[in-house]
């Protein structure tokens, strides 16, 4: 990494340096080629990054996939999922009915489609809601240090100390389980990871020196939050993200099992796991079980990969090494 | 012509549980347009502090500014308010930091790095912001400056980020630059560049400059004057040439005995004995006198004041007239 120059080049009066006096040998062999590379977008880059985590790409194909089918598959599957057919109850998986029935004889497929649409958006939506207010706190709390900081964290302390299904219980007896409810349930539940994360994130960043570079130029204490700390301290965040899709999908079917969730006749993935405890256990139709928790595994993995692969993409010291 | 930069009696305390540390006793110097200053001390003498006061980012609310003043063109900055500090730095007083390789945020391209500096103070355009950002990196010798602009700080060697920092440094073209040990975390050659660059740059821009550090081999060809600091204390104040010829404070010569030189062969060096003074309990008393060789009495009962010896040369000792450039006997070879 050390420059090979030996004399210390003159600063020719008013001529700046750049031209012919040039030495070879730099620090870079591949200078060129970074310069022309690094003219690109930071979108272009990232992509280019993202795109060599191959196990990060297959679960952004099949997260699409995935996505696609729970929006356009309801109109493709020549089955109601909400209606009640007795004739077709407790059906195994079979070409008409690929994932089998349930105990009314609803077809278990147009069920899962369907209730992807909730299970995904309801996750999507809460992680948003909780990394807003995740990192809203953690970074004024990380940042400010002294006594904000404490009185913020002793209130992620009492949010994590609370019985957090008490407070859903509550929210929604007294809201209703509106889509909204649930959404505001599950990121009450799960904002406290992400900001502690923050606010440990920007407790060592606000030391760094760069930081400090930053005030010495006149950089306000906005612009050094939002340029400099944070978009440092993002890696653990998406990361954290990544694992709360996870986990909204376990607190969404949670709420379901309790009969907090949708309620019937809404399916989601979690709800249907949960109705399928006592035919897996009791009547071992083990597709009521395999089939939404399969759904859930794929779509936890994905998520998983996909923040792993968006991590490397995101770390600029990963940018312009080429790897394996 | 009122000087550029004017410190008087400038005292700077620590608050912390364990008690008050008095980091800096009262110091003073000034600077002209142009000038160039040194702040020699070692680790805890308050050097740092001492210019972190000038650019007013003292670490609150543990420090306070207990006394003095700050006249920087004609006005206190310690007076001023926190909307016209950001107004200061970097556009009127700006600062090179000591490593290069924590200073820049990795996450920023180098020209939105430094392009934002100019555009917050110069009020320039995105594009014109670029067109500087790319004089600048040719300005402190950055080769293929205008293809650089996309890369980010890892992919710019150790000499070359600290090449960096000086350009973020004068990108709004500085009355007063503070290097704060600048080259502590390079290695020789480099440093060599770096301070050759630093001294072109300041013919260059006619800025003056304050040069921190430890090590009185790096300043000689460099500034000015020197100001040696011990114990929060300035101990002598000098021109550069009289500093070496002249030393008139034990302290200076302890500096300069424990310098290697090509003078004496093989001769060793001579370590300052003893620890420097602990600043949370001061001894009222010359700070130095526990390890000076010249200590009497007096020294240890009250401290001495800075008296002016020589035209611009000042120094804090009653015994500096029996102050020799070499205490020691030395054998010849």
């Amino acid at each position: 990494m050390s420059e090979v120059r030996l004399p210390p080049e003159p600063l020719g009066g008013s001529e700046p340096l750049g031209g012919p006096d040039l030495p070879g040998g730099g620090d870079s062999p591949g200078g060129g080629e970074l310069a022309g590379e690094s003219a690109r977008s930071l979108t272009a880059q990232t992509w280019r990054q993202f795109r060599r985590h191959r196990l990060a790409v297959g679960g952004l194909v099949i997260l699409g996939l995935l996505t696609v089918a729970v929006i356009l598959g309801p109109w493709l599957i020549p089955f109601d999922p909400n209606r009640i057919e007795a004739s077709t109850a407790n059906l195994g998986p079979s070409l008409t009915h690929l994932m089998g029935t349930d105990e009314l004889g609803r077809d278990q497929l147009a069920r899962i489609l369907v209730g992807g649409r909730l299970t995904l958006s309801v996750s999507a939506a809460a992680v948003l809601v909780a990394l807003i207010a995740g990192v809203a706190v953690g970074a004024v709390a990380g940042y400010a240090g002294g006594f904000i900081d404490n009185v913020l964290m002793r209130v992620v302390d009492i949010f994590y100390a609370l019985p957090g299904l008490f407070i859903v219980i509550l929210l929604v007896a007294l809201i209703g389980p509106s889509y909204w409810t649930i959404v505001i349930a599950i990121a009450v539940l799960s904002w406290m990871n992400t900001a502690r994360l923050v606010r440990s994130s920007f407790l060592s960043l606000k030391e760094k020196e760069f930081v400090e570079a930053a005030r010495t130029v006149g950089a306000s204490d906005v612009g050094i939050v939002v340029r400099h700390i944070l978009p440092n301290a993002l890696s653990p965040v998406i990361v954290a993200a990544t694992l709360g899709v996870a986990n909204a999908i376990l607190i969404e079917s949670a709420l379901s099992f309790l009969g907090l969730g949708f309620q019937p006749p809404e399916a989601t993935w979690g709800g249907l796991l949960s109705d399928a405890k006592s035919s897996v256990v009791i009547t071992g139709h083990w597709w009521r079980g395999l089939f939404p928790g399969l759904m859930i595994f794929i779509t936890v993995l994905s998520a998983n990969f996909i923040g792993d692969g968006l991590r490397d993409a995101l770390d600029p010291r990963s940018a312009g090494i080429k790897k394996g | 012509m009122t000087p550029l930069l004017e410190v008087r009696d400038l005292v700077v305390r620590f608050d912390t549980d364990d008690g008050t540390v008095h980091a800096v006793n009262g110091i003073s110097y000034s600077l002209n347009r142009g000038e160039s200053l040194a702040i020699v001390g070692e680790s805890g003498s308050g050097k740092s502090v001492a210019a972190m006061a000038l650019m007013g980012l003292l670490p609150r609310p543990q420090a306070r500014i207990a006394g003095g003043s700050v006249m920087f063109q004609g006005r206190d900055l310690l007076a001023q308010t926190e909307q016209e500090w950001r107004r200061t730095r970097g556009r009127e007083i700006a600062m090179v930091y000591q490593d290069p390789m924590t200073s820049l945020n990795p996450s920023l391209r180098i020209g939105q790095q430094l392009g934002q500096v100019v555009r917050h103070h110069l009020g320039l355009s995105k594009s014109a912001a670029r067109v500087r950002v790319t004089d600048l990196l040719a300005l402190v010798g950055i080769p293929n400056p205008g293809g650089r602009l996309d890369d980010y700080p890892h992919q710019f060697s150790g000499g070359q980020r600290q090449r960096l920092l000086i350009a973020l440094a004068l990108s709004c073209d500085p009355a007063l630059l503070i290097a704060d040990e600048p080259t502590t975390a390079l290695d020789v050659t480099i440093q060599a560049q770096m301070i050759e660059l630093v001294k072109d740059l300041r013919e260059q821009l006619e800025m003056a400059v304050v040069w921190i550090t430890h090590d009185l081999g790096v300043v000689a060809g460099l500034v000015d004057k020197v100001a040696v600091m011990y114990g929060g204390n300035m101990v002598e104040n000098a021109p550069v040439r009289d500093l070496y010829a002249h030393p008139q404070h034990p302290y200076t010569v302890g500096l300069l005995n424990s310098l290697p030189t090509l003078e004496h062969g093989e001769r060793r060096l001579t370590p300052i004995p003893g620890s420097p003074p602990d600043p949370l309990h001061p001894s009222g008393a010359c700070s130095f006198a526990p390890r000076c060789p010249l200590a009497v009495d007096r020294c240890r009962e009250s401290p001495p004041e800075l008296v002016t010896l020589a035209p611009g040369h000042s120094a804090a000792c009653y015994r500096s007239h029996d102050v020799t450039r070499r205490p020691t006997l030395e054998v010849q070879p």
